[in-house]
């Protein structure tokens, strides 16, 4: 078997040897503790290389949010021109309450790419509002992963936290049964697959596993 | 961030302003029947002391009332006691305090202080007229509401400003090649885009030549071993944004 081939089948090799074809890890195993990960022995987990970063900023968020409960109140405005007291003013003056679902989201969406994300070890949790300014989503992506996805995937995260914290909000201010909150949780679960989608992208003709032995 | 107006409305206007409309009235019954004299007179608000009072209990009630309908907009006084006599201590102008959306439009602010008064001054006369004449009453309870409404209306918001990419989008590094002795230090100084946010990380491709480290001016480069390797600037959120310089770690003896 040449070289070539054996690296193509990611150590494959027909003919067991001490060490080699090592079966299968459980499908939860993080990508950063896997066997296949590039490891560098100069970085250790932390390999340049194959680390990403999203980094969502509140303020990008908040403009999303802002302008969309806007256009719909500016849409819902009353025959008289006042606009939907509902709609007002909710992103100033609850603008904690905001950072508390946009903080949820994140880590939701995060959860959809555990298998990537490096976290920051921690010993301690506390569930107060952090108003940082800007997130920064560490992750480890396997040397299949398409990159051409990358601006996608940040998009689709994105667009689940704005979509999943405005139907939090619309299912408050509006109810849940109205049709703008309903669209908008159909939007934030298509967003979040969309996260499964692009994260596990491969490239193609890329083969992603060893194979089982026969 | 929320920014604060504030409406001043001068009491004596008000007053005048509701005297000469009760006036007005007056003059109007006179003119039509000579007979009616004693009715406009009673009519007519004027300095008489029940009257005074009754205006001045009109003003400050009708005035709690237009707070109640900013009570979105009112921050806490920390007011602890509160008492129902009118007091003369804010002298002749009443200042009202709104926090209000960043995105408030300020146009309105001169318009809000306007119809705030007109909202007190036709909430005057509505009380005005209570005991006196019910029909007028009515009326003016009529413009009350539609005063409310443009007091609403002026709390539409204006569109969110777009945000701005806070990050450098301009990175010029001073010079392309540094030669160094081993053990010796040099700091590497560049530029970014005025204002922007400093996030500029260096990587350097091979750790076992040189090593770098963050310094005031820059990043501070140490020679560890003879030998050549490409160091790398960038902005930590634009991988694009980089600029690559060459550290020769040579025998400088």
């Amino acid at each position: 078997m040449d070289k070539l081939h054996d690296k193509a089948q990611g150590g494959y090799r027909p003919i067991p040897m001490k060490g080699h074809n090592p079966p299968l890890p459980p499908d939860n195993w993080p990508y950063h503790h896997h066997p296949d990960t590039p490891h560098d022995p100069e970085f250790g987990l932390k390999n340049p290389k194959f680390e990403r970063h999203i980094f969502i900023g509140r303020d990008q968020i908040f403009y999303d949010l802002d302008a969309q409960i806007q256009m719909l109140a500016t849409s819902r405005r009353k025959d008289d021109g006042t606009e939907d007291d509902k709609l007002t003013n909710a992103t100033t003056t609850f603008k904690d309450m905001f950072y508390r679902w946009i903080d949820k989201h994140i880590g939701l969406a995060k959860g959809k790419m555990s298998a990537f994300v490096l976290e920051r070890f921690k010993t301690s949790n506390m569930n107060s509002i952090k108003d940082n300014e800007e997130v920064d989503i560490e992750l480890l992506m396997p040397v299949w992963w398409d990159d051409t996805t990358f601006d996608q995937l940040t998009n689709a995260v994105h667009d689940y936290i704005v979509n999943a914290v405005l139907q939090e909000y619309f299912t408050i201010a509006l109810t849940s049964k109205d049709p703008v909150t309903v669209d908008k949780a159909s939007l934030a679960a298509d967003s979040l697959s969309d996260i499964r989608k692009y994260a596990n992208a491969s490239k193609p003709g890329w083969i992603r596993k060893p194979f089982k032995p026969f | 961030m929320d920014q604060t107006i504030s409406l001043t409305l001068n009491k004596s206007l008000i007053l005048n302003s509701v005297k000469n409309e009760t006036f007005l009235r007056g003059q109007v019954i006179k003119a039509a029947d000579q007979k009616l004299i004693t009715e406009a007179y009673h009519e007519q608000a004027g300095n008489e002391a029940y009257q005074e009072a009754l205006l001045n209990r009109g003003l400050y009630t009708n005035l709690e009332e237009l707070k109640t309908h900013f009570s979105d907009y009112l921050t806490s006084s920390g007011q602890s006691t509160g008492d129902n006599i009118y007091t003369d201590e804010e002298g002749d102008n009443i200042i009202i305090s709104l926090v209000v959306s960043d995105r408030f439009n300020t146009s309105y602010t001169t318009s809000l202080a306007r119809l705030s008064s007109k909202y007190i001054e036709e909430a005057m006369l509505m009380d005005w007229w209570k005991p006196i004449n019910e029909k007028q009453s009515a009326l003016y309870a009529q413009f009350v509401e539609r005063d409310l409404q443009a007091i609403k209306r002026c709390f539409n918001k204006t569109a969110p400003a777009a945000p701005s990419y806070k990050y450098p989008t301009m990175l010029n590094v001073v010079g392309s090649a540094i030669d160094i002795g081993v053990g010796e230090e040099h700091t590497v100084t560049y530029e970014i885009s005025d204002g922007a946010i400093d996030d500029i990380e260096i990587f350097i491709e091979d750790t076992n030549i040189c090593d770098a480290g963050r310094s005031s001016e820059g990043f501070t480069v140490i020679g560890k071993q003879l030998g050549h390797t490409p160091v790398k600037l960038y902005s930590r959120h634009n991988q694009e944004l980089a600029r690559a310089i060459q550290v020769y770690v040579t025998d400088q003896s």
